[in-house]
């Protein structure tokens, strides 16, 4: 509820009339009530609003919510520091593993190491709080997912894991949320049945040879708005990670090194929005170009790809980014360009230090004082002037 | 910096200039003293020598960032006024400024006025002023809660009342009055918190003094706040982050420079302590200070809000008077439009400020209350009420 009212919020910078959120809250964003003011104040303990009252009556709230980081980490850092039962601790990491696809019931004390004696209490929990849902395979076997990430047409779940080994259908998930824009091989019965059903989108891409191949990706853990208002918005996101899929996949020789690299030089204004011209680029960029999200600019015989500026398409390129960016194989995540850097500027003089580390006898200085060093080597140390 | 002491006869020539820039929309400081660090002699410590100051500097910031300077030159004395045109227009050069304007307190002679038009200065003698401030009637500069502002006691007042100040704060307020307007103003992005976290010991919020002061610094960052988005409107509008470092640090060259210093100085930690560093050492040597995520949501926030720069910066002013002086009523009903949005904007540089420099959480809540009237309920304790003496000295 927090996390809803403070995302909802964020920007706002002053809200003239607390009475008036109250009500929105509760009509919008499911925060009743009774539990308008605790939110408010967990907010405010969070520092991301000040209220202004009188007595107890709210005059104003200044928002304050970080526009540059993410809401929930600070949220579940509170979390954390409160000391959160056991079951509620169990719960969250149940709903986490949903999020990677449905599981079956009786995998969840070797999946996620859940207590069993806890098993029916966290499920009752789960389902009276809408977080959790089952349902049974054609085995009769009690299969979970979680209605936060939500599918395109949850009603085909059951029919696939109906078809399908329950294992099987958590190992095709998996594999897709892994690498978003999975190339669709006709071998590849679950996700078959699966895109087949609608439960899966795969934009199609045609190739080299002349056949179009599909590119699977998942709309779990998506912000349910792209499912409807901006659905629009989803479609073109899936069709852009098709595209460059293609080229990373079935580029030959000049193949795509880093889809994300592709999608964020589309979003680059310094390069007026626009891809190199490539011999490719007509054929791989052609689903973009009928969405209406990208143009070609002919150079020569080749074609060079420019982003159609408006709001919705850059909307779609950054969607396509984040998704791609939270199922990057594993080597690629937690890279830190300036942590690089400074490790690349390190390795100059790391080897003479290694050297000395033997002979030099340990010397320890406070924190403080590296941290006056520290700012003083960033120009910010006070100026002496008396 | 020596004893300052405002000459009461120019002064009302600068409150003169000052009310009608209030009008205009400005926001104005006065004695604005250009100087810079001398090395100490025979290792004595560094001293601030002046070049010269500004009478009357106004600050306007239009909707797209552009910060408009405005600079005074004001004098009873008819003498030299060609050379002292000469010099304002160098000064004007050398700061920057868009306009400057030259106040006599009596006619000058004909010639003068013709340099002064191809110099772009304007001469303002009391009939110009006059004429001026026939305009000025039934505006907001002339109703009685501003009448601080433009008062000569009042001004002379606040100088003498800040260098009463403990001595730990003396290089807060030789950086404040001076310094601050040396250094390139990204730099002040960074050494303002410095500043004013070192004369932590000396600030008290209960006093009303140190709270002036404490309001009278985050004009001068709010002033720099500006000038920031400003520099970001040029740079890179959509990398917000990559322009605010560019502009801290002094570019690329700037940033790679601190950079590489700072990773040697890992590596000499590294050497003397034989380990690698703890989670606590990890973040340390980072090109950002501690407080580079709050600066950044602030500057975030203030891009958004084109329009509250300029109202920021007159809120602030109205607020050092009003603490000065005590009695008077928030800042909410004293503005005949009173914008929300900016005095939520200069609440949240007080806080920013507050938090980065370590200092009591109090100077915020006062601050809330000197323009709201109202108590904003701190964030992290209890609901303190501000005494009364805070605002009735």
């Amino acid at each position: 509820m927090a996390a809803a009212l403070a995302v909802n919020i964020r920007g706002r910078d002053v809200i003239d009339d607390p009475d008036a959120l109250k009500v929105i809250a509760a009509d919008q964003l499911g925060v009743e009530g009774f539990a308008f003011r605790p939110v408010l104040d967990l907010l405010q303990e969070l520092g991301f609003v000040r209220v202004e009252q009188r007595g107890s009556r709210l005059l104003k709230v200044y928002e304050t919510v970080p526009l540059h980081h993410s809401v929930f980490e600070d949220l579940g850092g509170h979390w954390r520091d409160q000391r959160s039962s056991g079951v509620e601790e169990e719960l969250v990491a149940v709903v986490d593993a949903l999020a990677d696809g449905p599981m079956p019931e009786e995998q969840m004390e070797r999946r996620i190491g859940i207590e069993r004696d806890d098993i029916p209490t966290l499920l009752r929990i789960g389902e009276g709080s809408e977080m959790i849902r089952r349902l049974k395979s054609r085995g009769g076997e009690s299969i979970l997912y979680s209605p936060l990430f939500s599918f395109e047409r949850p009603d085909q779940l059951e029919r696939v894991f109906e078809n399908h080994q329950s294992d099987d259908v958590r190992e095709a998930f998996e594999r897709v949320k892994s690498y978003q824009g999975l190339p669709l091989l006709d071998q590849d019965e679950v996700l078959n049945d699966a895109v087949g059903r609608g439960l899966l989108p795969a934009p199609g891409v045609r190739l080299p040879d002349g056949t179009e191949r599909p590119f699977v990706c998942t709309t779990a853990g998506i912000n349910r708005e792209f499912l409807t208002v901006k659905k629009s918005v989803l479609d073109r996101a899936l069709a852009a990670i098709a595209c460059v899929r293609c080229g990373e996949n079935y580029g030959g020789a000049s193949a795509i090194h880093s889809p994300k690299a592709i999608l964020r030089a589309l979003l680059d204004a310094s390069r007026q929005y626009r891809l190199r011209p490539h011999s490719s680029h007509r054929r791989q960029y052609r689903l973009l170009r009928r969405l209406q999200v990208v143009r070609y600019i002919p150079a020569g015989s080749w074609v060079s790809v420019q982003l159609i500026d408006s709001e919705d398409n850059k909307e779609a390129i950054r969607l396509a980014i984040d998704l791609l960016e939270y199922g990057e194989p594993v080597r690629e995540r937690g890279v830190d360009e300036d942590a690089q850097k400074l490790i690349k500027a390190e390795g100059l003089y790391v080897p003479p230090i290694e050297t000395l580390h033997t002979r030099r006898p340990r010397i320890h200085l406070p924190d403080a004082t590296w941290e006056a060093l520290a700012e003083a080597a960033r120009g910010g140390v006070p100026i002496e002037s008396t | 910096v020596g004893v300052y002491q405002l000459s009461q006869r120019d002064l009302q020539l600068k409150l003169t200039i000052r009310k009608i820039l209030w009008h205009a929309g400005y926001s104005n400081r006065l004695n604005v003293v250009l100087s810079t660090l001398i090395a100490g002699e025979r290792g004595s410590r560094a001293g601030v020598e002046g070049f010269t100051d500004i009478d009357v500097l106004g600050v306007l910031v239009t909707p797209d960032f552009r910060v408009v300077r405005s600079i005074a030159d004001c004098s009873t004395s008819a003498r030299n006024v060609a050379q002292r045109l000469f010099w304002l227009s160098g000064v004007m050069g050398s700061f920057d400024a868009d306009a400057a304007y030259m106040l006599r307190s009596q006619e000058v002679p004909p010639s003068a006025r013709q340099l002064a038009e191809r110099l772009r200065i304007a001469i303002l003698t009391p009939p110009d002023t006059a004429s001026l401030g026939n305009s000025l009637l039934g505006s907001e500069a002339e109703r009685s809660e501003f009448a601080p502002l433009f008062d000569a006691a009042v001004a002379s007042r606040l100088e003498r009342e800040i260098d009463t100040l403990p001595g730990n704060t003396s290089a807060l307020r030789t950086y404040r009055r001076s310094l601050f307007w040396t250094l390139p103003l990204g730099q002040n992005l960074m050494q303002m918190v410095s500043q004013l976290g070192r004369a932590k010991e000396g600030l008290d919020p209960s006093n009303r003094v140190s709270l002036a002061l404490f309001i009278d610094c985050t004009w001068l960052y709010a002033y720099v706040l500006a000038d920031t988005c400003s520099a970001i409107t040029r740079l890179h509008l959509s990398d917000i982050e990559g322009s605010l470092k560019r502009h801290m640090f002094g570019g690329d060259i700037g940033i790679r420079a601190r950079e590489t210093l700072l990773t040697r100085l890992n590596a000499l930690r590294k050497e003397l302590e034989r380990r690698d560093a703890t989670p606590e050492q990890a973040g340390m040597f980072g090109l950002t200070p501690p407080y580079f995520t709050g600066l950044l949501e602030l500057i975030a926030r203030m891009l958004r809000r084109p329009h509250a720069a300029s109202r920021i910066l007159r809120l602030a002013e109205y607020t050092l008077y009003a603490v000065l002086m005590g009695g008077q009523g928030p800042a909410r009903q004293s503005f005949a439009e009173f914008d929300e949005i900016a005095s939520k904007l200069f609440v949240d540089i007080a806080a920013f400020l507050a938090e980065a420099a370590d200092l009591p959480m109090q100077f915020v809540e006062a601050t809330q209350a000197l323009i709201s009237g109202e108590m904003s309920q701190p964030q992290d304790k209890p609901a303190t009420v501000v005494q009364p003496t805070l605002l009735n000295p």
